[in-house]
């Protein structure tokens, strides 16, 4: 999994993950995500319009960087989540806790 | 569950090697099934929608990864195989893994429950695959047999018509 921007609106941190986010690729993104919060970033919004998928690792990694952030009174949001990313939230009713929005824009305005 | 007298209408094996990098493999093993399922349009009345193999991609996958993350852990030095066995039938999809892995003992941990935390910091943040799977799969059991083989075998009955998240 790439990466692809970071960029820093509203004092919101929006990242633009590319790929799947799995088994192999979701250590990384936990690891960017508690250096991001640790750095002071506290407000992070995940961008899944480039994520076609995302398995129970991939949770819990978007998780860790939910709770990194809420303890520091921050949260971790998503917007465009697939298909796919949907019902797997709403399997494991963690759409409860991680707020989606259909597009980065109304994430920003509404975060 | 297993019909041996009547033949599925569509059947893939494959097998793949026990490590993350080769997991792929069952993801391609998954898509080239779902064009042979898609061969059958002419003649089968009702194939599974986009949902529902989405929903039954999901199960196998999560199961694939459980295989080889938790019965082939780095530290215990197994090499081997996972041989993937899938199948499409008028009124199911099954899928059967089998591995020489380390065995298999399910959590005892209630994760739904876990789920219910009254704060966002108790989410636990690993036991989601075997969640996933209980609620995308109709059956879902494992063995392990004498010679130290591991038998997974997942079951998604196919409902004619539609179905919702909730009626899982």
């Amino acid at each position: 999994m790439e990466i692809k921007t970071y960029s820093l609106q509203n004092g919101i941190l929006v990242l633009h993950p590319i790929g799947r986010l799995d088994l192999l690729s979701a250590s990384e993104l936990k690891r960017q995500l508690t250096q991001f919060v640790s750095e002071g970033h506290s407000r992070l919004l995940v961008d899944l319009n480039e994520v076609p998928f995302v398995d129970s690792t991939g949770l819990g990694a978007l998780v860790s960087g939910l709770k990194a952030a809420r303890e520091v009174g921050g949260d971790l949001r998503l917007s465009r989540p697939g298909d796919q990313a949907r019902v797997v939230l709403e399997l494991t009713t963690l759409d409860r806790v991680l707020q989606c929005y259909d597009t980065v824009e109304e994430a920003l305005a509404k975060y | 569950m297993r019909n041996t007298r009547i033949p599925p209408l569509a059947r893939l094996e494959t097998t793949i090697e026990a490590a993350p990098a080769a997991l792929y493999g069952i993801h391609r093993a998954m898509e080239d099934f779902w064009r042979a399922v898609d061969r059958l349009a002419q003649t089968v009345p009702h194939l599974p929608d986009a949902r529902w193999r989405m929903q039954f991609d999901m199960a196998v996958w999560e199961v694939g990864t459980n295989i080889v993350r938790h019965g082939h852990p780095p530290e215990a030095k197994i090499s081997g195989l996972v041989e993937l066995q899938i199948s499409m039938h008028d009124n199911r999809a099954e899928a059967h893994f089998t591995d020489h892995g380390l065995p298999w003992e399910e959590p005892t941990a209630d994760i739904a429950r876990a789920w219910c935390a009254d704060s966002t910091l108790t989410l636990p943040e690993s036991g989601l695959g075997l969640h996933i799977v209980r609620r995308t799969l109709d059956t879902f059991s494992y063995n392990r047999t004498d010679d130290g083989t591991n038998h997974w075998n997942l079951v998604k009955l196919l409902h004619v018509g539609p179905r919702e998240i909730d009626d899982i």
